[in-house]
């Protein structure tokens, strides 16, 4: 059970170079002389940005909610902030948190095998204060990946479908939390990877487990989610049943919300 | 076979966690050499290769030994050894947020986990090249080796200032980005104008120089703890505890604006 209580969020931005020693350099001597300033230098101070505005949400075990939205809507910001990588800045998070499968990253270098992806990611994990072993841990990737020789290959030398196939396997092979937040399902990756995905999927939910899955495609909403939310400039502007939010969000209502 | 589940204490949990972070650190050093011949050899044949080469330079301008019966290829080595860590930590430490900025918006990773696998990467290549000079130096110079079993206090305030340097670097790198241009710079200047190629002695009036350098002072807790056998046990405490100190409460400032820090290098 997870609950976001009149939660808002700021984000607090630079401009794309920081701060800047020329420009402040320019501002302290500017300073001295008595010079004005140009908005341009005074825009490089940090700005506070609301990215998400009053969400009011309860999610219980066993939802499976779609994120529909345009780019840039907030779908990837809840995710982040359900999965606790961002914390409300008024209002509150109370309940489970959920496991963030947003950044594609292996979190080694592609010079390095799969074999140590699956070690740095148990490593990270810390799985084996979790009571998990290493070797048990590292056979079972390379037996879902299936990706055969290749796992004990440098990761540069894989294709984006087996690279899915590895960053899948490792995030569904140990259960670190019942909920998961999912951005832009799972990559590429052939037929017969996409079913197997599939049923990996929902035996990991299993019949308690939430997920929460912001996607562009409806198949694959459809195919997961039966409750949809439709965000739309940081808001959440439809709670409901999954087709009447694919409705909602093609209908003039979403245009004038 | 998954394990049944481990009950640990604290302290093990951490000692688990922190022998995850050198693991992970290891990863790191093992694909910065893949591909090449000698791997992790490199590390011990770098600092080698390079003290005995600016050492036979060298050594002809400054003799073959310093302050007394030193060997100048000692402390040479050694100061090469332990000025390349603080240089390593200072180039990569400036980088850090920026290049991990995507792993900390888009993982629960901790800082803390993020900052002591790029420390333990660093440390490790230390303790190679480290081992290595050592080794070499107790050839050159036996009588040194009763001084290398008081190392392990000096080398602590060593590594925790590494730390220091690699997470304040990080934090001034995020929010300046002409940082990271200036640290090679400065390394260098410091580097040239610190008495780590040529004797302390021979600054004379400039003696404040190496005072002031606080990066050198550190460097010669340790180096002067091998050569001479010198360790003020209480300084070296004092200063231990209150980076210690300073390290739990950076690690707790950056947990609870880790998102904050993040979006600084946006």
């Amino acid at each position: 059970m997870t609950e976001l209580d009149n939660a808002s969020l700021y984000l607090y931005s630079m401009t794309s170079k920081g701060v800047n020693i020329k420009k402040e350099l320019v501002k302290i001597v500017g300073k001295s002389l008595n010079l004005r300033f140009s908005n341009k230098v005074e825009k490089s101070n940090p700005s506070k940005i609301l990215i998400l505005k009053n969400i009011n949400v309860f999610i219980n075990k066993g939802d499976r909610i779609g994120l529909i939205g345009a780019n840039g809507s907030g779908k990837s910001t809840i995710l982040k902030l359900i999965s606790g990588i961002y914390k409300p800045s008024i209002g509150q998070m109370k309940g489970d948190y959920f496991y963030p499968m947003i950044i594609r990253d292996l979190n080694v270098s592609d010079d390095l095998a799969g074999i140590d992806a699956a070690k740095a990611f148990f490593y990270q994990h810390g799985l084996g204060l979790l009571g998990y072993d290493l070797d048990w841990f590292v056979s079972k990737i390379e037996e879902t990946c299936s990706i055969g020789d290749y796992f004990l290959r440098p990761i540069k030398y894989y294709s984006e479908g087996m690279r899915t196939r590895l960053i899948f396997s490792l995030l569904t092979s140990v259960r670190l939390s019942e909920n998961l937040a999912i951005d832009e399902g799972f990559g590429t990756g052939d037929k017969k990877f996409a079913l197997q995905a599939e049923e990996k999927l929902r035996s990991f939910l299993g019949s308690e487990g939430s997920l929460l899955l912001a996607s562009h495609s409806n198949d694959l909403l459809r195919q997961f989610c039966k409750r949809g939310w439709v965000m739309k400039g940081g808001r959440l502007i439809f709670d409901g049943p999954l087709e009447k939010a694919f409705s909602f969000y093609d209908s003039k209502a979403y245009l004038t919300a | 076979m998954k394990k049944t589940k481990i009950q640990k204490s604290k302290f093990s949990r951490l000692v688990y966690q922190l022998q995850n972070y050198w693991k992970l650190g290891w990863l790191d050093n093992k694909a910065r050499y893949a591909k090449t011949y000698l791997g992790e050899v490199w590390i011990a044949l770098s600092v080698v290769l390079l003290s005995s080469v600016l050492g036979l330079i060298y050594g002809d301008i400054f003799g073959s030994t310093i302050d007394g019966d030193i060997k100048y290829f000692s402390y040479l080595a050694l100061g090469i050894t332990l000025w390349n860590c603080i240089a390593d930590s200072m180039a990569l430490g400036s980088r850090f947020i920026i290049e991990s900025a995507s792993q900390i918006l888009n993982t629960t990773y901790s800082l803390k986990s993020l900052f002591l696998r790029k420390f333990f990467y660093i440390c490790q290549n230390l303790f190679i090249g480290l081992a290595s000079i050592l080794f070499v130096i107790l050839i050159v110079n036996k009588d040194l080796i009763g001084n290398y079993v008081q190392l392990f206090l000096p080398l602590s305030v060593f590594l925790v200032f590494n730390l220091l340097i690699i997470i304040y670097f990080s934090l001034i790198g995020c929010l300046i980005r002409d940082f990271a241009e200036i640290v090679p710079l400065v390394t260098t200047i410091i580097f040239l104008g610190s008495p780590i190629l040529y004797p302390a002695s021979r600054l004379d009036n400039f003696a404040w120089i190496a005072n002031v350098n606080i990066p050198y002072r550190v460097l010669d807790i340790v180096r002067s703890a091998i050569l001479t056998g010198e360790v003020n046990y209480l300084k070296c405490v004092l200063i231990l505890i209150a980076g210690l100190i300073l390290l739990l409460f950076t690690f707790a400032y950056l947990e609870k604006n880790r998102t904050k820090i993040a979006l600084w290098c946006d």
